[in-house]
């Protein structure tokens, strides 16, 4: 049993008080947010929702190796029947869809459509990068998918 | 927000993660059927959220480590105790929100300021008197052996010197 700091539950609810207190205080604009995040909501019929799965951000066995700087961030997004990937270079992003087929991608900001490309035979498009805020795709193809939002 | 303090965010960032995790929280809502599972979902996409933009914005500026010179005017014992304080009072909420309801509806109203008497908890909870301080003195136990608070009390028990996973948290914060 590993020793806890601690020593009896006064101390402990004392703390727990603290840090309640301190959760408490949740900006505005943060509940602003949340307002608007439920108020953006919007039917998903016939759209399958895929999850952001990969993320090269956030792959640690790319953290320490060289050329990290250079290489751009890659992101996946998987629904049950089709997944799309995701370049973000610079100016750019170039994506696939899995399995390679025709369709439209729609990239989505919370105020509307930022861009639309025909992907090709084999799956793949290109769009512009954006400044960072919040994106998410939509793609129509024999299967239709929309993504998680990510900051692009 | 305490997730993102932990992670020393600035007040902006902390504000783009907080939008991120609203945004994928209302399409995933239909999924988390139980209830319990919401504080993990968000203190996990949070901490994830955190760790992807303090690394994008690394990407971001090219670190050149023949010219770096160390800035020797950090106060690393001042920030090593503010990540250490948000750290504990993360893993005490995540603690809080793992308690099975009536142990938790009970802590929040025992933190009540002004102090309640057991007789109005007793009311508002509408259970008896005298099972408060037995509920009282499970859910304290519970929290206690929490995986959260666990993991802490081993980070505070090396002297000196911090855990694993507080060097994680440090690494990501600097």
């Amino acid at each position: 049993m590993t020793r806890l700091r601690w020593q009896g539950d006064e101390d402990l609810l004392g703390e727990l008080k603290e840090a309640v207190r301190h959760a408490g205080r949740v900006p505005e604009p943060v509940r602003e947010a949340g307002r608007a995040a439920f108020a953006s909501r919007m039917p998903r019929t016939g759209l399958l929702l895929a999850r952001l799965t990969y993320d090269s951000l956030l792959d640690d066995s790319l953290l320490f190796r060289s050329g990290l700087q250079a290489r751009p961030r890659i992101v996946t997004f998987e629904a049950s029947l089709l997944a799309l990937e995701l370049e973000l270079a610079e100016d750019r992003i170039v994506g696939q869809l899995v399995p390679p087929v025709p369709g439209t991608v729609t990239m989505m900001t919370l105020d509307g459509t930022a861009g639309r490309a025909l992907s090709d035979r084999v799956g793949c498009f290109m769009l512009p990068r954006l400044s960072p805020r919040p994106v998410r795709f939509c793609c129509l193809t024999r299967v239709s998918l929309i993504t998680d939002w990510m900051q692009s | 927000m305490s997730v993102a303090a932990r992670y020393q965010l600035s007040a902006a960032d902390a504000q783009d993660v907080s939008q991120i995790v609203w945004l994928r929280l209302v399409e995933h809502l239909a999924e988390l059927r139980e209830p319990r599972a919401l504080p993990r979902w968000i203190i996990t996409t949070t901490g994830n959220e955190c760790v992807r933009l303090l690394r994008a914005a690394r990407r971001t500026e090219l670190f050149n480590p023949s010219t770096w010179i160390p800035p020797d005017d950090v106060d690393h014992a001042g920030v090593d105790k503010a990540m250490l304080s948000a750290e504990r009072r993360q893993a005490l909420l995540q603690a809080l929100a793992e308690l099975p309801d009536h142990q938790r509806r009970l802590l929040l109203l025992l933190l009540e300021d002004p102090p309640l008497s057991y007789a109005d908890i007793s009311t508002r909870l509408g259970v008896p008197l005298g099972s408060i301080g037995p509920t009282r003195a499970r859910a304290m136990q519970r929290l206690r052996s929490a995986p959260a608070l666990q993991a802490l009390s081993e980070v505070g028990q090396e002297p000196g010197g911090r855990g694993g996973r507080h060097d994680t948290a440090a690494m990501a914060g600097r």
